[in-house]
């Protein structure tokens, strides 16, 4: 029951629960973007240990080639994979390597010095790779 | 009736602007409470580099993760230059050309070095030995494998024995006691890289880091959200990870068949040689993997134990109090009580026993 007078409360006890109510929802909401966020993958060039490409993945792009500036070695992107199609090191373990396509999934060569990382907006499940 | 002099907002409107005031809070609050689900994430560093004829990565958290980071790519290239039997002027290149003449003074770090793994020759009864040299050489995996002769073969193994190494412990220095005996601490440079980083690490207070050199690894420290490391065990036996270690730290390497090997009418050669008979190790393994505290002695102990087999490894292994995840030539996969929790077998094809 209110009265012309001044009324003590600013904001009665059920305007205060529509209130939380309403607020607790946009945190749920929140919270949930933010857990929730797709692993955007992306390819990265590395020569001499410094980055000299790096390029979204996207399963709409059309396939392209990239050849590592100065050196023979040739990646190829394909949707959401790449691969090391082409070098001129001696032993091939880059190519050998195949297809890389998860976050973390890495091909070396390391007569030109190259790696060709793939790496997602997530943190990294994996230190390291032994073996 | 006295009128109050009040600013001319209705209590409509304050309800509103509270109820407003009341989303920024919780909308800063939601934020931070899922920036604190998804666990810290610090400074962090990575660095690639390259060393004794691998790929170098670094990741290391902390204040000062990039002097730290350039600091160890450093130690690792000067511990390349002291301890590499191929780098001019050496402490082993000159050692290697003093063999059967003079003691050869030895820095800090490479007698250090020496000594610890003249105790893993011992203790492995030879199958673990760095006088190897004059049989890498003769096999040369590094640059153009191919079969020797058995002539030779035999020939360069009358050479070979760690019992030929006089340490003089109170002059710091070493002799070759057999002419054309030398040393190859190839087997264990990388292993010896992450200790040369975990102690750079050390000095600049580092909070957390991992270190790879090639295939061995160094753990340092703890993550910034607290969880295990997870280290990846490559697949001997086809692309992607045969499983996953959770480790609080310590340092790995793995031995494997796969890594260097050629063929040769219908047979395949690969680099782990068994000294005491000159040919490559056939001992059941494809590769093993070794924990411990150390990286040079991970790095010994996995070769070690891929020229022993898996039975006889085990007393070894628990010498060093170190562990170990076996994988033999019949894909079945053991694992060493210490590691029995930590390990997560992903691939398929295999059998834990």
């Amino acid at each position: 029951m209110r009265t012309e007078s001044a009324p003590k409360k600013l904001i009665s006890p059920a305007d205060g629960i529509l209130i939380l109510g309403l607020v607790f929802v946009c945190f749920l909401f929140f919270v949930f973007r933010a857990l929730n966020q797709p692993d955007e993958l992306r390819v990265v060039v590395e020569k001499h240990g410094e980055i000299v490409y790096e390029q979204k993945l996207s399963g709409d792009t059309d396939p392209f080639e990239y050849t590592v500036e100065d050196t023979a070695v040739v990646i190829s992107v394909h949707g959401c994979t790449v691969s090391v199609i082409s070098s001129d090191c001696p032993d091939q373990i880059c190519v050998l390597t195949g297809t890389l396509q998860k976050a973390g999934d890495t091909a070396v060569c390391l007569p030109n010095q190259v790696v060709v990382r793939v790496l997602g907006s997530h943190p990294a499940t994996v230190d390291g790779i032994t073996g | 009736m006295k009128q109050s002099i009040v600013p001319p907002i209705s209590s409509k409107t304050l309800k509103i602007l509270a109820a407003v005031l009341f989303c920024l809070v919780f909308a800063l609050a939601a934020i931070l409470f899922s920036s604190w689900v998804q666990g810290p994430k610090g400074k962090q560093t990575t660095l690639s580099t390259y060393s004794m004829g691998s790929l170098v990565q670094q990741t290391v958290y902390g204040n000062q993760a990039e002097a730290a980071a350039s600091a160890a790519s450093f130690a690792v290239t000067s511990l390349e230059n002291q301890i590499s039997w191929r780098v001019e002027n050496s402490d082993i290149q000159k050692l290697n050309a003093a063999s059967g003449k003079q003691n050869v003074p030895l820095r800090d770090t490479t007698a250090k070095l020496l000594v610890q793994m003249l105790d893993v020759c011992e203790q492995s009864g030879g199958a673990f030995d760095i006088t190897i040299a004059p049989l890498s050489l003769l096999w040369n995996f590094d640059e153009a494998p191919s079969l020797p002769n058995a002539d030779d073969i035999g020939y360069f193994k009358q050479f070979v024995g760690y019992e030929n190494v006089f340490y003089d412990a109170a002059h710091q220095q070493v002799r070759l006691d057999l002419e054309n005996c030398a040393i190859d601490l190839g087997a264990v440079g990388k292993g010896a890289a992450c200790d040369a980083a975990a102690a750079v690490y050390r000095e600049h207070n580092v909070k957390a880091a991992v270190i790879a050199v090639g295939g061995s690894i160094g753990l340092y420290g703890t993550k910034p959200d607290n969880s295990d490391w997870n280290i990846e065990i490559r697949d001997p036996n086809k692309n992607g990870a045969l499983g996953v270690l959770h480790l609080a730290g310590g340092f790995i390497s793995t031995s494997g068949s796969y890594e260097k090997f050629f063929e040769e009418n219908g047979v395949l050669y690969h680099h782990l040689l068994d000294p005491s008979t000159g040919y490559p190790a056939d001992s059941g393994l494809v590769s093993v993997t070794v924990v411990t505290d150390s990286g040079a002695l991970s790095d010994a102990l996995s070769t070690a134990c891929f020229v022993l087999g898996y039975e006889e490894s085990l007393p070894l292994l628990q010498h060093y109090a170190a562990d170990a995840v076996f994988v033999t030539v019949n894909n079945e996969v053991y694992v060493t009580s210490g590691l029995a929790d930590r390990f997560d077998i992903t691939a398929e094809g295999y059998t834990i026993q």
